[in-house]
């Protein structure tokens, strides 16, 4: 328990600051010591510091907290041989006589605090706080008048002082004469005169302050390239010893350096990643981070199915498969590719390059599974069966052209179509995939297409044999379509006796010239053929009727 | 029980080395007594003076540092020390190192960047921590001065841990005969304590290491010296009493020199016959 | 004993010992000492004691050793743009130092028991930073005619 003694009289300031400013002396009058106006309590255990420090050991509280983890992290050789305690070389004390960081009295911010100025600096070598180069000290000098007390921080860590320190480096803000104590200490890799343009650049050098830190202060230690390198194992990593030192890219976003397996890549949006192996050799022919792919936005990855590694891009992603080969998936590929379940969806892996199709009307990227079309700005993918037929009846070459949009489902739950150009392909699992175009298709239309009297088509439209016409066949009967008549649906009773009895379109019927009306119909079911008439009495009664 | 016997042990040692030591005194002191015909009865015959042949009471082997390194020059005392003023390492800056009348001890060694057993003596002041210096010591090393020595040469080879101070006239103060060489000086009286050099620092620092013991023995000595039996007091005394009454005052240069002064001749006073005794020389 | 380099000079009554250095001036290649652009300046440390050889520019590693006899005089060189400056306003070197300039708060690090004082001037068009410190404040009377025998010479040669 301490008993707070009156104070002793203070001399009169103002009058003693006017013979120290003659003197060239230029403290603040109104706080010329700030340890003459700190309390008793605080005086004693200032003046009684000497007694103890370096005596005191807080060994069992280090193995409890991670100063010791600072303090090797920071300076294991000096920290290991220098006598005291990791405490105490890290972290300071408030009777060391140094005063505190910034950072651990002006919530968290490296920089001064109000009612301080940048006063000073000086510099400590070799510091591991900036990866082996110079280590910036910044003085924040107080105001005057002075508005803080001398005082102990009350940090755990960087307890040291503040406020009391009566002494000024004096290389920046030179204009100003008048300074209080050392508020706080700013720490920087960054050299005074950039971080304050008031700083001269006088030097001034201080090694025993190197390695002071703070919870607050974090290591600056290289470029977020370096960084990388370095948890990537160094050039015992796999990528191996330096070849280029890092250097910025010709595009002003970003940097790279250059190993012996592979590189580094940086921006400040993707961050530092690697690229490496056959990977990387298939980015090079890309054009690299001035191709279309741009920066690497992941290092190399494994694939679930463990088929592939692969390594993601601004604009796509590289697959190296092995024996298959290694493939870019381009921006818009990429996107389509990926919402269609990616390698594990019904496109599964990527099979080829980018390619420009020969009517050069798009570009086209194969895979396992199917194709991605790009036309314009229109992507497309197509797969499976749908797939298979359309490249069966000669693709995009043929009669159904460049597929419009991607397979979509019918509607009625059992199967899906797609838009081409000039026509659709149906699919069910059951019917398979057919597509369907020219008057066939418009009459399906017509008739409802999956939801009308045929259901799904199971057949594409093919050639009677007669040089005249086409039909197709569906779930529920057929159209028939010619080049003088349009498509018409002919099925159930009246289809059988139309093919069975009558021979079909090149039968004596020849064409359907017309629908078969609905039931209820006035006159009767009568449907129109270019040679007579099928009148449906029942499903086992059909009468012909020649034409006159 | 064991501890007792060694401690024992030493006291004799010591108390035996201490009687050598007045029996060679007290025998030297009756020696040059015998030479000057002081404490003859009358009607005695005395001494001739001592020959100009006779030996010096110091000898080279005595100063003999290692076999195969050869001794330091004869010199009829050791050098002074001195402080050290001259230019840093480089060439450029100007400092002065105080030697005499400070707290500390002092080992000025003595370098320079060209001579091939010096760089072993560079390398191991680069490493501080491994040179073991007795407590309270300060290593300082001097090289000659720019004049004289590569200040480039110097400044890469100066270790970060020791003052290096480019001085031709340091060594002109402490008569080094060359490089290496090492003086380690007792640093409030200024004495030297011990010089010598060696083939490495390990030589070297136990060379030093001795002297310090041997300066430490002589003040444990000084310290703990046994009373003198009555009976050598009073012939003390007597010897005393009888050279003063001869001429011969403390510090008298007849006391240390064994030649006869420039240009006397000697008179039948000061020859003397031996017959039968040996004479000294 | 008479010191003599970097446009200053000083003759250093008995007892003491001193440097007048100039620490070396950092390059592209040696950026683990600063950076290329940065200017060193002449340092002066003048101590009744014997200076440890590892010091920070105002005396760290020195003070250390400090006790209550003890003295360290440090002259401090800036560049020619502080010259003349609000802070450096006063004109030529101080020569004599009285206790009740020195405070226990006036040190670059505060210990126990001794004091400092910190004076920048311009002398010849040269900026500079006297910075004195005492082992022991008790001692300032005894000790301080030391110090200002040490300050009476020491010159500073023009610019």
């Amino acid at each position: 328990m301490t008993v707070a003694l009156p104070r002793r009289a203070d001399r009169p300031a103002r009058a003693e600051s006017a013979e120290l400013s003659s003197d060239g002396i230029h403290r603040d009058p109104g706080n010329h010591d700030p340890v003459a106006t700190t309390t008793f309590a605080q005086r004693l255990a200032h003046r009684a510091s000497g007694l103890f420090s370096g005596h005191t050991s807080r060994r069992s509280f280090l193995t409890r907290t991670a100063v010791v983890g600072s303090a090797l992290a920071v300076g294991p050789i000096d920290f290991l041989l220098k006598p005291g305690t990791a405490y105490g070389y890290v972290c300071g004390t408030c009777t060391d006589g140094w005063t505190a960081f910034c950072c651990t009295i002006n919530s968290g911010r490296n920089s001064c605090p109000p009612a301080s100025f940048v006063a000073g600096w000086w510099k400590a070598d070799n510091a591991a706080y900036c990866c082996g180069a110079a280590r910036y000290i910044i003085d924040c000098n107080a105001t005057c008048p002075t508005q803080c007390a001398c005082r102990c921080s009350g940090a755990s860590c960087d307890g040291r002082k503040t406020c009391c320190n009566q002494f000024r480096y004096g290389q920046c803000n030179t204009q100003i004469a008048c300074y209080g104590p050392v508020v706080c200490r700013v720490a920087t890799c960054t050299p005074p005169w950039r971080y304050d343009p008031s700083c001269t650049t006088s030097s001034a050098t201080d090694n025993r302050t190197r390695d002071h830190g703070a919870p607050c202060l974090t290591t600056d230690c290289g470029t977020p390239i370096a960084k990388k390198y370095a948890a990537l194992g160094g050039s015992a990593g796999f990528l191996g010893p330096v070849v280029a030192a890092e250097k910025a890219n010709s595009d002003k976003r970003g940097r790279v350096a250059r190993y012996r397996n592979g590189n580094i890549y940086w921006t400040s949006s993707t961050g530092a990643r690697e690229v490496h192996g056959r990977i990387l050799a298939e980015f090079g022919t890309q054009a690299g981070v001035n191709g279309v792919l741009k920066y690497p936005t992941s290092d190399t990855r494994t694939s679930n199915d463990k088929k592939s590694t692969y390594s993601n891009f601004e604009n796509g992603r590289i697959y190296d498969r092995g024996t298959p080969g290694v493939f870019t998936v381009p921006r818009p590929y990429f996107a389509k590719h990926e919402a269609f379940g990616g390698i594990s969806g019904v496109l599964g892996y990527p099979t080829g390059a980018v390619r420009r199709s020969r009517d050069n009307k798009s570009r086209y990227q194969n895979y396992v599974g199917g194709r991605i079309y790009v036309q314009g700005s229109r992507v497309v993918e197509i797969h499976g069966a749908v797939f298979t037929h359309h490249e069966s009846i000669q693709g995009v070459y043929g009669p159904l052209g460049y597929p419009v949009n991607d397979l979509a489902p019918t509607g009625d739950r059992r199967g899906k179509a797609q838009w081409f150009e000039k026509g659709i392909v149906f699919y069910t699992p059951t019917t398979g995939a057919y597509g369907l175009w020219g008057k066939v298709l418009d009459r399906y239309a017509a008739n409802g297409n999956v939801r009308g009297s045929l259901r799904y088509p199971t057949s594409k439209p093919t050639p009677v044999g007669d040089g005249r016409g086409t039909f197709a066949t569906f779930e529920r009967g057929n159209i028939y379509a010619s080049s003088t008549t349009g498509g018409f649906q002919v099925n159930g009773a009246v289809l059988a006796a139309y093919l069975d009895v009558h021979g079909g379109p090149q039968g004596v019927l020849g064409y359907p010239l017309s629908e078969l009306p609905p039931a209820g119909t006035p006159g009767g079911r009568i449907q129109t053929f270019e040679g007579g008439t099928l009148r449906y009495i029942n499903d086992t009664n059909v009468v012909f009727t020649p034409n006159p | 029980m064991t501890a007792l016997v060694v401690v024992l042990g030493l006291v004799v040692a010591v108390l035996a080395l201490l009687v050598v030591g007045l029996l060679r005194s007290h025998a030297e002191i009756l020696k040059r007594l015998h030479d000057l015909g002081a404490g003859v009865e009358p009607g005695q015959p005395t001494s001739q003076p001592a020959s100009p042949t006779a030996t010096p009471v110091t000898s080279r082997e005595d100063f003999q540092v290692m076999p195969q390194v050869p001794s330091p020059p004869d010199r009829e005392a050791f050098g002074g020390a001195a402080d050290l003023v001259g230019v840093g390492a480089g060439g450029a800056d100007a400092l002065s190192v105080r030697i005499i009348g400070v707290e500390h001890d002092t080992i000025v060694a003595f370098l320079s960047s060209g001579c091939i057993t010096c760089q072993k003596f560079w390398d191991a002041f680069a490493k501080p921590r491994k040179l073991k210096l007795p407590s309270g010591t300060r290593i300082v090393v001097v090289t000659k001065g720019p004049e004289a020595e590569s200040a480039s040469s110097v400044a890469s080879l100066a270790p970060a841990s020791f003052p290096t101070v480019m001085s031709t006239q340091a060594f002109t103060d402490y008569d080094v005969p060359g490089s290496p060489y090492f003086v380690y000086v007792h640093g409030p009286s200024g004495r030297v304590r011990g010089e010598g050099t060696g083939p490495d620092w390990e030589q070297v620092s136990s060379l030093l290491a001795q002297a310090t013991v041997d300066a430490g023995l002589a003040t444990a000595l000084s310290g703990r010296q046994v009373a003198k039996p009555d009976a050598d007091a009073a012939r003390e005394e007597r010897i005393d009493r009888e050279l003063f009454e001869a001429g011969v005052a403390p510090g008298d240069p007849s006391l240390f020199s064994v030649t006869p002064p420039d240009g006397a001749d000697a008179t039948d006073a000061d020859r003397h016959d031996h017959d039968g005794h040996h004479p000294h020389g | 004993m008479k010191l003599q380099a970097h446009g200053i000079e000083t003759e250093l009554p008995a007892g003491w010992e001193g440097r007048i250095a100039l620490r070396t001036q950092p390059t592209a290649a040696t950026r683990s000492i600063g950076d290329p652009a940065e200017r060193t300046n002449p340092i002066v440390h003048l101590a009744n004691f014997a200076l440890p050889e590892q010091r920070g520019d105002f005396g760290s590693g020195a003070v250390d050793l400090m006790s209550e006899p003890h003295v360290l005089v440090v002259l401090f060189e800036y560049g020619p743009e502080c010259a003349n400056t609000a802070l450096f306003s006063r004109q030529g070197m101080p020569k004599k130092l009285t206790p009740t300039m020195f405070s226990g708060a006036a040190l670059q690090r505060t210990l126990p028991g001794q004091a400092g004082c910190q004076i920048f001037f311009t002398e010849g068009n040269r900026a500079f930073c006297l910075y004195t410190v005492l082992g022991g404040q008790s001692a300032a009377t005894r000790v301080l005619p030391q110090a200002n025998a040490t300050l009476a010479g020491t010159r500073i040669l023009a610019r």
